[in-house]
């Protein structure tokens, strides 16, 4: 592999990749609208179709028109921001969200695309060579939390500060939980690597799903907070803050912040298709067979792209059917419950997986005894603080 | 040299372009319009005060404190989580005699993984956690 | 050559565990209850359990296994067993227990067991320094004896000169840290290892050849020496020690004056006489201690007789005697380096010797400060001491006792260790020793008992105020029985070892012997040789 082969190799990934996750997040947002006049039992967006003409396609000409908008809206800059750390903070946020994607496998290999791209099959991955996978997401997700302090002190509004002071308290906070669902996960499978993770689970036919039930709820609530998706969108709600941290913000570095923040709901539901749903393995349909050809990999790639999507509606419904937290609620929640059940996960992944070292697979001792966990964690939490009690927030010491 | 980084590294490139252009963009082709009351920061229409740039409430500090302390210790998990599974992790310091057994690494981490609770416990008694 | 971790390991670091945990109960419990004397005696049982540890580990009694201390290849890791460690060992656990006594009601009540666990991570940091033979552990044990002092400094007292105190102390603190962690990265530049035990072939090697590394050693000499002065608070780097004293409670001022001078010092001796054993390195070294030494005496000796306030006089106090440890620094180096050789026992042993009689004179001394203070207000200026000897007849006494101790009268411990200095600086073999290096030592023997008797001017005026100043102020101790049996203790102790001198002698030359025979170029021969 030259450098130069590497080069060309990876600049048309990142293009398709690049355009394709824009593209996607614009059409994205038009179905979350749709689906929101779905659940308020009104009409979405369906006017805009083809211009000029009167084929209205559903609406799908909608994005596009947003675009078109964002462009032609004044860009500016208040008098009474610092404009360099004003202008770098979108900029973050847009490289980081998008950055993670450097190491995802969006589905597994195709074959060989011929004599000048040489005889080896294609990973359907931007870097195939980084082997610390999941901590560089890690890294580059936490970033995201540098775009929204530096956007909210920046901003030098009383809104902006509190929202992004709030914000960033609410990111390192659900991103302890975070990382530790993904430990349970890299304790099981003894690698970093995305594509690693998503053969364990598939040459075991086990998803971590299954066998890490406790996980896969902390890690999803936690990718919720750190997507900052409904129940937990305090940094910038509306009511209260005026969208908190983009308050100040305009034209382009507006789009550039929702256009992040939603990137953010997309990696997190490809994290977890990935990490716990199996990634591209369907029972029956895609055996983990190593040479695999275009039928194969075109099979996965889908399997792959309707489970993230499946994730992404969940993500959307929850969005439209769920109320906000109250902040000290949303930190009690963090630290007073995810962090413990998540360091629990982690023990009982570390003892049940040093127990059963040696067999193959899941034995069903184990699965019990995870299920179990689950269960007596929720009745533990539920038993501790019941829905219906005051749940006002405590006022004395 | 190592080719693995090269694709992130265009990546990111490639990245700060695409936003920089769109900024850029907007610019260009966007009006520019100012005004007096669009310069000053906005409070839902009211004058403000004072400058944004005050003391804040030190409870996000301790947060922030309590936050690095426990992600450092995690991050430090995450060696023994790769070794624990892969074959050239634990098993073969312990073949190759680094290590006398996986019990004492198991011990190990466990020991840790205490002090991350203790540690947690203590933050809690003592009020790191409550917002009101 | 790999180091093998198994429970041997574990079971060699059970004290350090022991206290590491006392010290996470102390915080943990103390979130869920105040009950100071409850804690603070499971807090004291732990440091006898400690003891009774450190009976079962003495290093000529073979590991817990049965198998030999020599030749486990424990010793090709970070961590060293010799008689050096164990010995510095006892001394940590004896002085955390007098600390512990004399703190029993330090500090406010709801962040009582904070100061106490803080104590005990200290402990556990002095004996972490003491056992190692890495440079990244050995930066760990000194930040793991620096950062829970910052903390103890600030929970001490709530009060404007204590939180200035604090600070100032902070700031200097992690200057000092930088300096030797800038230090031990040059260190680890020139030689490209951190075992400080392979150091000196590497040295001895590249110094021949054309490593241009090797010339980063000097400066790394240079940094290692002033981020430990800072920490022994020795003359260019006191400035910080008067102030702070002042600002802080008296049981702090007694745990600075102690805590950091065994960390510098062990780890100074631990580096310089592991680390960079070549001749023309410890050359410089011995050169330097010996500047050190003679300022830092000096200088320390008679700002202190100008001073009002107990604390502030103390601190000075502090300051001369981290210059009569460095003269034992500068013997043991010079030998080392070769250009001497002596028939005497040594600067280390000496330097040992002269510590444990600081150490427990200065507590003895402070522990009757807390005593006689109390929880809400602190002892101040010397006139409140007077008439102590008619109100409090034994506090007087045993504070007579250390302060003599410290002066260097002959029947207590301060004069065995004084002797010692002054008799390891003298007894060089003629055969051997340049006219000028002679003279440079014979120099420090005079500047040193000079400044003896110098001293005894403000030990002495100490004790004239308690005996035959008619009590002006009546000080009325409120410290409570914990300080009181600190105090009467440390006295017992000087009196014991200046009693029977020769049995601790034997302990610290058998502490002292890794470092007998080892001379530089002995060291660099056995490397050319096996090049």
């Amino acid at each position: 592999m030259t450098i130069e082969h590497v080069t060309v190799e990876a600049l048309i990934k990142i293009v398709i990749l690049a355009s394709g996750v824009l593209a996607g997040a614009a059409w994205l947002v038009l179905v979350e609208r749709w689906m929101a006049a779905w659940i308020q039992m009104r009409r979405g967006p369906n006017r805009v179709g083809i211009p000029w003409t009167n084929i209205r396609l559903f609406g799908l000409g909608q994005p596009v028109a947003d675009g078109l908008k964002f462009i032609f809206k004044e860009e500016f800059d208040p008098a009474h921001v610092s404009r360099g750390i004003y202008t770098l903070a979108p900029i973050i946020m847009l490289v980081a969200a998008l950055g993670v994607f450097a190491v995802v496998p969006f589905g597994s290999m195709i074959p060989s695309l011929g004599h000048w791209m040489g005889t080896e099959p294609i990973d359907l991955m931007i870097a195939p060579g980084i082997d610390v996978g999941i901590i560089y997401v890690f890294a580059l997700s936490s970033l995201a939390v540098y775009g929204v302090i530096l956007g909210g002190w920046a901003s030098n509004n009383k809104y902006s500060l509190l929202g992004g002071l709030r914000s960033s308290a609410q990111l390192i906070a659900y991103e302890l939980p975070l990382g530790l669902g993904i430990l349970g996960v890299v304790l099981a499978t003894g690698s970093l690597r995305l594509d690693a993770i998503i053969h364990a689970q598939a040459t075991t036919g086990w998803w971590f799903v299954f066998t890490q039930p406790l996980g896969f709820v902390v890690f999803v609530v936690a990718a919720f907070a750190e997507a900052g998706r409904l129940p937990f969108d305090l940094p910038e709600c509306e009511q209260e803050l005026v969208e908190g941290y983009h308050t100040e913000y305009s034209g382009m570095k507006l789009m550039l912040f929702l256009t992040a923040e939603f990137i953010h709901m997309m990696t997190a539901s490809v994290l977890i298709a990935i990490l716990f749903l199996g990634g591209w393995h369907v029972w029956g349909m895609t055996p983990p067979e190593q040479e695999i050809g275009w039928g194969e990999a075109i099979l996965r790639v889908a399997v792959l792209f309707i489970k993230t999507f499946g994730v992404v509606l969940f993500f959307m419904l929850v969005r439209w059917t769920w109320p906000r937290f109250r902040y000290d609620q949303l930190m009690a929640l963090g630290w007073k419950v995810m962090i413990p059940l998540g360091i629990l996960n982690l023990v009982a992944v570390a003892v049940l997986g040093e127990i059963s070292r040696d067999q193959y697979g899941m034995p069903w001792g184990s699965l019990v005894a995870s299920w179990g966990l689950l269960m007596a964690s929720w009745l533990a939490v539920a038993w501790v603080a019941p829905a219906t009690t005051d749940n006002r927030p405590e006022t004395t010491d | 040299m190592n080719l693995a980084i090269l694709p992130v590294l265009l990546l990111v490139a490639f990245l700060l372009i695409v936003a920089i252009g769109l900024i850029l963009l907007g610019r260009i082709f966007g009006p520019h319009r100012a005004g007096a009351v669009k310069e000053m920061p906005y409070e839902s229409g009211m004058d403000p005060i004072h400058d944004a740039r005050r003391r804040f409430d030190i409870r996000f500090h301790l947060v922030a404190i309590a936050f690095l302390v426990f992600d450092v210790e995690l991050l430090f998990l995450y060696p023994w989580a790769v070794a624990s599974k892969s074959p050239a992790g634990v098993d073969q310091a312990v073949v190759s005699g680094l290590v006398v057994g996986r019990e004492l690494v198991f011990a190990g981490v466990l020991f840790f993984i205490l002090l991350l609770v203790l540690g947690l416990i203590y933050d809690w008694r003592k009020g790191l956690f409550r917002w009101r | 050559m790999n180091p093998q971790v198994d429970w041997n390991t574990v079971w060699l670091l059970l004290p350090e565990l022991l206290l590491v945990l006392l010290a996470v109960w102390a915080y943990v419990a103390g979130a869920f209850s105040h009950y100071r004397n409850g804690s603070n005696a499971i807090l004291l049982a732990g440091l006898i359990l400690g003891g009774y540890l450190l009976t079962q580990q003495n290093p000529s009694h073979g590991l817990w296994d049965g198998t030999a201390v020599q030749g486990n290849p424990i010793f090709s890791g970070p961590l060293i067993v010799d008689p050096f460690g164990h010995t510095i060992r006892w001394l940590v656990l004896v002085v955390g227990g007098l600390m512990l006594l004399s703190m029993w009601r330090a500090g406010p009540e709801d962040l009582s067991t904070e100061y106490t666990g803080s104590l005990f991570l200290i402990l556990a940091g002095l004996m972490i320094v003491t056992r190692t033979d890495e440079l990244v552990l050995l930066f760990l044990g000194l930040e793991l004896v620096s950062i829970p002092t910052y903390i103890m400094l600030f929970i001490g007292r709530q009060r404007t000169a204590a939180h200035e105190a604090t600070t100032k102390y902070f700031y200097l603190g992690i200057l000092s840290s930088g300096l030797l962690l800038y230090g031990f990265a040059l260190l680890y530049g020139a030689t490209g290892t951190m075992q400080l035990r392979e150091m000196p072939d590497v040295l001895a090697i590249s110094g021949a050849g054309g490593g241009t590394l090797i010339r980063l050693a000097p400066a790394a000499l240079v940094l290692v020496i002033a981020g430990l002065g800072f920490k022994m608070a020795a003359v260019p780097f006191h400035f910080y020690a008067p102030d702070v004293y002042e600002g802080t409670t008296a049981a702090n001022a007694g745990l600075l004056s102690v805590a950091p001078k065994i960390a510098g010092l062990i780890a100074l001796v631990r580096i310089m006489l592991a680390g960079f054993m070549k001749p023309d390195l410890l050359e410089l070294g011995w050169q330097m201690a010996l500047a050190l030494a003679l300022m830092t005496m000096t200088l320390g000796n008679v700002m202190a007789l100008l001073q009002n306030n107990v604390r502030r006089m103390m601190a000075y106090s502090a300051i001369s005697h981290a210059g009569y440890l460095f003269i034992g620094v500068a013997v043991a180096l010079a030998v080392a380096s070769g250009e001497v050789s002596s028939a005497n026992v040594g600067g280390i042993s000496a330097a040992l010797f002269y510590l444990v009689a600081y150490a427990l004179a200065t507590l003895g001394i402070f522990a009757t400060f807390v005593y006689l203070a109390g929880a809400d207000r602190e002892l101040d200026h010397i006139d409140e001491l007077a008439g102590l000897s008619k109100s409090r007849p034994m506090i007087a006494l045993s504070m007579t006792i250390c302060l003599l101790s410290l002066t260097g009268v002959p029947p207590l411990a301060g004069f065995w260790g004084k002797l010692e200095l002054f008799f390891c600086a003298l007894c060089f073999d003629p055969k051997t020793v340049d006219i000028a290096t002679r003279n440079w030592f014979g120099v420090l023997v005079i500047v040193g008992a000079m400044n003896a008797a110098i001293s005894a001017g403000y030990y002495l005026r100490l004790v004239g105020v308690m005996y035959f100043r008619p009590a002006g102020k009546s000080v009325q101790p409120t410290g409570g029985s914990g300080p009181m049996i600190a105090a009467i203790a440390s006295a017992v102790l000087v009196i014991a070892i200046g009693m029977m001198p020769a049995w601790f002698f034997e302990r610290t030359n058998r502490a002292a012997e890794p470092w007998q025979p080892i001379v530089a170029t002995t060291i660099s021969n056995h490397a050319s040789e096996a090049r």
